[in-house]
């Protein structure tokens, strides 16, 4: 049975990556597959490359990547890695 | 209170985060970091892309320049080393066991407490240090280490970790103690050589003075005796002047194309009458014997020098051996052991004794004039030094191998030439042949003059005197009587030996002429006497001698 998706409002996520990187390239297909799957129709999701937009990484405080964070709804968490590890993303993201 | 609440969920969130960013980082996640100091993205696998080939050119420029590596862990005392290093201690890779004990047991004991307090002051005040040591490869033999270190301490000044590099220097540390010997040898010679020039023109008098006056004085006379002395004294020093000559390399050689075995089996009687019955004297020679180009007298010396010391070394009796063989010579062999001889083919003469031996000390001063280990007395310390000096005006090589206790044998290495052996160079020289030529005699000390035209006249000789190149010349200008042999000293003031025949050469040609000089030094060279096949006479000269060589030149 397909798990019911806790939350109505949109979500709204923030992925860093740093270009073509093995990871990277790993966590944005997870996170895409992840919200399709769960959140289809009511999420969106920027990707911001670090080695472009260092500045913006900066500001919110990013030391690795890649980083998700989820912006919205608060508060404001974030997952570290590839995310390729869905149950725990799915608990960050859900809220829990 | 809520203030307080709200930091400590701020803080445990950064907690989590920081564990989560390193769980990442540990299981390989993350792509790249932003660098705290230049805020900054940098790639992960670049940066260990970079790192490996680092790591790898590093290893491989160590294993290409044999360069070792070791690293200290002060805290848990680990020592790690790395193949090349194992390698420069004769170690197979992975054998060094870790410690800083097996470390310091490779060094030679002779080396070890002055590397260890050079290392243990750099441990305490941290920074760099070198050290130069032997170490002992577990096959017994000694190699030369230079290492360079760095002492890194933590905050409270306590030592966490030693770093460095290690270089076999070996070949290096060789060379050098080669060309120190060799300055040292140079410059003794050099000393050695001037004092004995001074001494030859006195000598010359003194000997040749007394000879004659030996022969003026009556049978019975009672001053006989004393004259005796005074010509065998003279005799003695004649013969330590030419010694410190051959070892300053200045004597002058008469080198001709000689059968090495000829020459030791010339040697014979007079070999075995030196050594005494105890000692058992054999001869070894091999066929197709090669033959050098040598002053046969010098070889002579050589081989004479050598026996005796092979006597000394055996006081109660035992066997001594002299040995002639050709040999080829390869560049390590030469670069090992010959001092560096070109390469190539070789006869040698190798006089062995099952004698006392020496130790490495001894063997590394055996060459150095007046230095010496028999009693005093016993021996000038000069022996070994002149045939250094002959071996290496005839471009040849020693090879000393010598042990305590197991005996000690000399190996002279002479150049192989392609040239017939000269007979007359085995020959033994008579004493004083007669002549009836005329000779036309120039020398400016009048002493000397003196003495040479009686000793000349005496062998049946026509003598001419002349005090001064000028002098001569202008005989020969105005006279036109035969003159067989032009017999002049080599330096001397206005015009030089060599110039004066020349010149009479051109008025007189098929004049035979003889240099004789004192000096055989830069100014004999630089007069062109030493080159070629010009006859020359060393001061001081006997009667037998000078009547020798003029018969010789006259032939």
């Amino acid at each position: 049975m397909p798990a019911r998706p806790a939350l109505r409002s949109t979500l709204r996520l923030r992925l860093y990556v740093a270009g073509n990187a093995p990871n990277s390239v790993r966590a944005v297909a997870n996170v895409r597959a992840l919200c399709d799957e769960h959140f289809r129709g009511r999420h969106a999701i920027e990707i911001v490359d670090l080695l472009t937009e260092p500045q913006k990484a900066l500001a919110d405080g990013i030391i690795v990547t890649p980083t998700l964070l989820k912006l919205a709804p608060l508060p404001v968490q974030r997952v570290i890695g590839n995310l390729s590890d869905t149950a725990s993303v799915l608990v960050m993201l859900n809220g829990r | 209170m809520t203030t307080v609440r709200a930091r400590e969920q701020h803080l445990q969130l950064r907690l989590a985060e920081a564990e989560a960013t390193i769980a990442a980082l540990l299981s390989g996640e993350v792509d790249a970091v932003v660098d705290e100091r230049t805020r900054t993205p940098v790639l992960l696998a670049k940066a260990q892309d970079a790192l490996r080939e680092s790591e790898e050119r590093m290893r491989y420029v160590l294993a290409a320049t044999n360069v070792g590596l070791w690293d200290r862990e002060h805290l848990n005392g680990r020592v790690e080393w790395s193949e090349v290093l194992e390698r420069m201690h004769g170690m197979a890779p992975g054998s060094f066991d870790g410690t800083f004990d097996m470390a310091v047991a490779a060094i030679h004991p002779d080396d070890r407490a002055d590397t260890l307090q050079a290392i243990t002051q750099a441990t305490e005040r941290g920074g760099d240090f070198t050290v130069h040591h032997r170490v002992v490869w577990p096959d017994g033999t000694t190699h030369w280490h230079r290492g360079v270190g760095r002492v890194v301490l933590g905050p409270d000044g306590r030592p966490l970790r030693t770093v460095g590099i290690t270089q076999d220097i070996t070949e290096q540390h060789r060379l050098e103690q080669q060309f120190l010997q060799s300055q040292k040898l140079e410059a003794v010679g050099r000393l050695a050589g001037g004092i004995a020039h001074d001494f030859n023109n006195m000598l010359s008098i003194i000997l040749s003075c007394g000879e004659l006056l030996l022969g003026d004085l009556d049978e019975r006379d009672p001053a006989r005796r004393e004259v005796e002395e005074i010509c065998k004294a003279g005799r003695r020093s004649a013969n330590l002047t030419r010694q410190l000559l051959m070892f300053s390399r200045q004597q002058v050689l008469a080198p001709r194309v000689l059968n090495l075995e000829a020459v030791t089996a010339n040697m014979e009687g007079m070999l075995r009458r030196v050594v005494g019955e105890d000692v058992d004297l054999r001869f070894v020679t091999h066929s197709s014997l090669g033959h050098v180009r040598a002053d046969p007298g010098s070889v002579e010396q050589v081989i004479l020098n050598l026996v005796v010391n092979a006597r000394d070394a055996m006081p109660t009796g035992g066997q001594l051996t002299i040995e002639t063989r050709d040999a080829v010579v390869d560049a390590e062999f030469s670069r090992n052991r010959l001092q560096g001889a070109t390469p190539g083919h070789y006869v040698v003469v190798s006089v062995r004794d099952a004698g006392i031996g020496m130790d490495v000390a001894t063997q590394s001063r055996i060459f150095e004039p007046f230095f010496t280990t028999k009693e005093v007395g016993k021996g000038t310390g000069l022996g070994l030094a002149t045939v250094f000096g002959i071996v290496a005006q005839s471009q040849g090589a020693i090879l000393v191998e010598s042990a305590l206790g197991a005996g000690s044998t000399f190996s002279v290495y002479l150049p192989c030439v392609a040239e017939v052996a000269d007979d007359r160079a085995n020959e033994h020289p008579s004493q004083g042949p007669m002549g009836n030529e005329t000779i036309l005699l120039v020398e400016d000390a009048e002493a000397v003059r003196m003495v040479a035209r009686i000793i000349l006249e005496r062998h049946g000789y026509r003598v001419i005197e002349a005090s001064s190149p000028t002098a001569a010349y202008e005989h020969c200008e105005r006279n036109k009587d035969k003159i067989d042999l032009l017999l002049t000293d080599v330096v001397m003031p206005l015009m030089s030996g060599p110039e004066l025949a020349r010149r009479v050469q051109l008025l007189r040609p098929g004049i035979r002429v003889l240099f004789m000089s004192g000096y055989t030094d830069d100014s004999v060279v630089r007069h062109g006497v030493l080159e070629g096949e010009t006859a020359f006479l060393q001061k001081p000269f006997t009667s037998g001698s000078l009547a020798r060589k003029v018969r010789d030149v006259l032939l």
